[in-house]
């Protein structure tokens, strides 16, 4: 690629401290890159490391975890080398983030206006009128119903869909080159959700932000990311063109995710993936997913898959989908 | 985020470990306390009560002039401190036995039925335990004192009077919780007894959070004693109650400070042992109160 | 939320009339205070009259109200000591002990809001635990014990300020600090655990993402929202506050209503004890009412 990518993320390894003393990687060697104005769908179940990842590239992973390797470059700086200060300088300037829940992201306490107004003034530097008009805008843009309105009202005042809306107009506020949507949907309900997932392309078009959007739910990334990246357990397990991923999964857990296992002919939920996800604390010498797996052999459960191309741009951790593997695709 | 909620119990498993110095203490405070207020007539030294002016005011042991007769020295009437400090746990020890009691005795089954019945008895109920608890214990005790005169009897009632309503209205919480639970409501369809089901299924699971607050009170009742018998309000005064040992000592701060101190250091400890030990046992027994 | 003003102004009458009730049946039960009041040698035709001139012959419900209606109108009795109304004397201690009150609050927040919010910003670290344990040692020590303690070091050791009177700025510290422990440890406390809530939840973790300084959402976000909850707290603190002077002022020798009531429990001179309790309990019940209203201004959620 030529261009300089918005995000590029090489190696990025985040461990926790056990009470042992040892270090659990909840993180494990994870790179991609979003082009400018690019769309990247990071799906997996809940545990998977994907929140980790997020917070570890915004820089706010809780106190007991860190980055323990791996560089995060955003319009080629690294991130992880500038300090605590720089950091939240470029916060909600550079990149921003949308947090799951909308009820819970927003301030009680505080009005619309207060909590819009905060980066309006600090990233933009606006006063008086234009930070008047800038506040009516932000909302407009948002599509907020009688913006002038809902400015002075408080959050509990607010539906779930529009509270979201505001989320995203607050940190879009100070115009970022990288937005990070943690399950911005997963609060609302089916139509509010599909509203919201539009208004994100929209915005995405107009002001040309690059998304990174964190799902657990192919589904939601289907039609708003070009491309998607699998985590399991820390891992990256499968990466490519979301269409290409969709009708062609490398990875039987995309397969299981998808909800459609071809050998057997019968669709399958999501949640109906059977069993757990490994403990962090657990050192399983194969791969990670070969307990719940279907396809599993021996090769699976005694030493780890690698992450290998699937072609020109594509990546898949499983034996069974190499080449002259078992696995059909 | 899930994420952290899954490192949490390990990073908790690490605190705990750490401070298992915090049980432990505060446990064997207790523990000497209830001793000493249970064996006081046999392990201490002498009369609690009896005056011996000949050895007034004797500084503790470490002192010029300290005895080894009296380890922590006499007060003005020659009264050993030691002595009267491990009859004073038995004083303490009482009030908050009798009060607690009292209060649990009404509150408990107070609790339970406006939080099973509920409708206007609830209503009914939680007024009046509202009124309860706007009146201050200490002034209604002072009253209270000047009406009918110190005396034990009236001071663990004031105090087992004005403690139950905070006793129901936890207790009352827990019965709405655990009202609408499976088990409760699955005994209530296959038609068992009101009273069976409040004894068998409601009491036994009110009784974590119930001896949670217990704790909790112990420490209250203790200092609530301390100051009315410290105001002439609580324990008639020769007896040794700490409160009253502290008001004895009050003209001799310059020159035998110690007929002060002891006194208000075994309340600072006991009262600090069941505070700390009650929030560990909330922390432990009652999750949902826990915070952080 | 005009309901619920008005629902908690209704409580608050009710507690009233609940502590009237609890007040005038206590001092009924004293038995009858002809015998108090008059020489040993009397006739019953003298005691009779008196009965009736004090009222005590009328039916109970009558003299509930002739009570209440005194109280109305200000009037809380004569001292049987003093031979001056309550009121008066009242009112002559009342500053002192408003002046310690004061003193004791400013501390409180002084001492007590900068260490909360602090200990829970530095949660886990060493001046955290070293405030956690004071908050902890603070909520145990009796207060009029540690009077004491601070007459005996910096009165009789030091020799730094007055062992007890009033007057001076000296003469305030000590007992302010006295009455001040509870209720700074009991903010530190509160503060602490509700802070330490705020800055777990998702806005503050928003804030941050929106790039606002860690300054900024500590004493502007965390504070304000921290602060709701605490206010909830405010009129116990207050309760504590009056209950304490009793004890510190009769510590400190300190000429205010406490001093009053003790003075008046020494001498059995009931009409004095009677009508400082129920000054405090009204001033209790009245701040609550206070913070409650308060509460629900200062709470968008309620409005």
């Amino acid at each position: 690629m030529s261009v300089q990518p918005i995000l590029d993320v090489r190696g990025l390894t985040v461990s926790v401290e056990l009470p042992s003393g040892r270090r659990a990687k909840l993180v494990d060697d994870i790179d991609f890159s979003i082009p400018p104005g690019g769309a990247l769908g990071l799906v997996g179940e809940s545990g998977s490391g994907k929140t980790m990842t997020s917070l570890a590239i915004i820089g706010l992973l809780a106190p007991a975890t860190e980055v323990e390797a791996g560089e995060v470059l955003l319009e080629g700086e690294d991130l992880l080398k500038k300090s605590k200060h720089e950091l939240q300088k470029l916060r909600g300037k550079r990149m921003s983030m949308v947090l799951q829940d909308a009820l819970t992201a927003l301030d009680p306490s505080f009005t619309i206006r207060t909590q819009l107004a905060a980066p309006l003034r600090q990233h933009r530097g606006l006063r008086g009128a234009a930070l008047e008009k800038a506040l009516v805008d932000a909302l407009e843009r948002v599509h907020l119903p009688a913006s002038a309105e809902r400015l002075n009202q408080y959050p509990h005042q607010l539906s779930g869909g529009m509270r979201q809306r505001v989320t995203s107009a607050i940190a879009l506020a100070g115009e970022p080159t990288l937005l990070i949507a943690d399950e911005p949907t997963s609060a609302l309900d089916a139509t509010t959700q599909r509203h919201y997932l539009e208004l994100l392309k929209e915005l995405q078009a107009a002001t040309g932000f690059a998304l990174l959007l964190v799902a657990h739910d192919l589904y939601v990334v289907r039609d708003s990311c070009e491309r998607v990246m699998v985590m399991y357990s820390g891992q990256m397990v499968e990466d490519g063109p979301v269409a290409d991923v969709f009708s062609s999964p490398q990875h039987p857990y995309t397969r299981a995710l998808l909800g459609a296992i071809p050998e057997i002919g019968e669709s399958v939920a999501i949640e109906a993936i059977e069993g757990q996800p490994p403990d962090i604390t657990e050192e399983i010498a194969g791969c990670r997913f070969a307990a719940r797996c279907k396809f599993a052999r021996d090769i699976c459960r005694s030493s780890p898959p690698a992450l290998t191309p699937r072609g020109a741009d594509r990546r898949a951790r499983c034996f069974g989908t190499e080449p002259g593997g078992w696995i059909a695709t | 985020m899930t994420e952290t909620s899954r490192t949490l119990p390990a990073l908790r498993s690490r605190q705990r470990r750490r401070l298992r110095l915090v049980p432990a203490l505060p446990l064997l405070f207790l523990g000497l306390f209830a001793i000493a207020a249970l064996a006081a007539p046999w392990i201490a030294p002498h009369d609690p009560v009896k005056p011996n002016l000949l050895y007034a005011l004797q500084p503790p042991v470490w002192l010029d002039g300290g005895n080894t007769n009296y380890l922590l020295g006499t007060d003005r009437f020659g009264r050993d401190i030691l002595t009267r400090l491990i009859y004073g746990a038995r004083v303490s020890f009482s009030v908050v036995a009798v009060s607690l009691f009292i209060a649990v005795f009404i509150g408990v089954p107070v609790g339970i039925l406006s939080g099973y019945v509920g409708g206007w008895v609830d209503s009914l109920i939680m007024r009046i335990v509202d009124v309860l608890l706007s009146l201050e214990t200490m002034l209604v005790g002072l009253v209270v004192a000047i009406a009918l005169g110190p005396s034990f009897r009236n001071l663990v009632l004031v105090i087992g009077l004005l403690l139950w309503p905070r006793i129901a209205r936890i207790i009352r919480g827990e019965t709405l919780a655990l009202k609408n639970q499976d088990f409760v409501r699955y005994s209530r369809t296959i038609g068992v007894r009101r009273w069976a089901i409040f004894l068998r299924h409601i009491f036994p699971n009110v009784l974590p959070a119930l001896l949670v607050i217990m704790t909790l009170e112990i420490g209250n009742v203790i200092l609530l004693e301390a100051s009315l018998s410290f105001l002439g309000a609580g324990m008639p005064a020769p007896r040794a109650s700490w409160g009253v040992m502290i008001d004895d000592g009050r003209a001799l701060i310059a020159t035998g400070w110690w007929v002060t101190l002891f006194p208000g250091i075994a309340i600072t400890a006991t009262v600090l042992s069941s505070n700390t030990f009650g929030d560990w046992l909330r922390d432990r027994l009652d999750p949902k109160t826990r915070h952080e | 939320m005009f309901r619920a003003v008005l629902i908690r102004t209704g409580h608050a009458l009710l507690s009233m009339l609940a502590l009237l009730i609890i007040v005038f049946g206590l001092v009924r039960l004293t038995g009858d205070p002809v015998r108090y009041l008059l020489p040993v040698a009397r006739t019953p035709a003298q005691e009779q009259h008196l009965r009736e001139y004090l009222g005590l012959d009328k039916p109970l419900i009558v003299q509930f109200g002739t009570y209440v209606g005194n109280l109305a109108t200000g009037d809380l009795g004569q001292s049987f000591r003093m031979r001056m109304p309550v009121t008066e004397m009242i009112a002559q201690r009342l500053p002192a002990t408003i002046t310690m009150g004061a003193a004791a609050i400013l501390l409180t927040i002084l001492i007590g809001l900068p260490v909360g919010i602090y200990s829970a910003f530095w949660r886990g670290g060493i001046l955290d635990r070293i405030g956690r344990f004071l908050a902890a040692f603070g909520q145990s020590v009796p207060n009029f014990w540690m009077g004491y303690v601070l007459i005996l070091i910096f009165a009789v050791q030091l020799k730094w300020l007055p062992s007890g009177g009033y007057g001076t700025l000296g003469h305030l510290l000590l007992p302010a600090i006295t009455l001040s422990f509870h209720s700074t440890a009991g903010l530190v406390r509160l503060l602490r655990s509700s802070v330490i809530e705020v800055l777990n939840s998702d806005y503050i973790k928003f804030h941050r993402m929106k790039g606002l300084s860690e300054h900024v959402i500590l004493w502007k976000y965390a504070l304000r929202n921290a602060g709701l909850t605490a206010l909830s707290f405010a009129g116990m603190v207050v309760a504590a506050l009056f209950t304490g002077s009793v004890l510190v002022e009769t510590v400190f020798v300190w000429p205010g209503v406490g001093r009053l009531m003790i003075e008046g429990i020494q001498w059995r001179d009931f009409n004095v004890v009677q009508g400082v309790i129920l000054l405090f309990s009204a001033a209790y019940i009245c701040a609550n009412l206070l913070v409650d209203l308060l509460y629900i201004v200062l709470n968008p959620r309620l409005r």
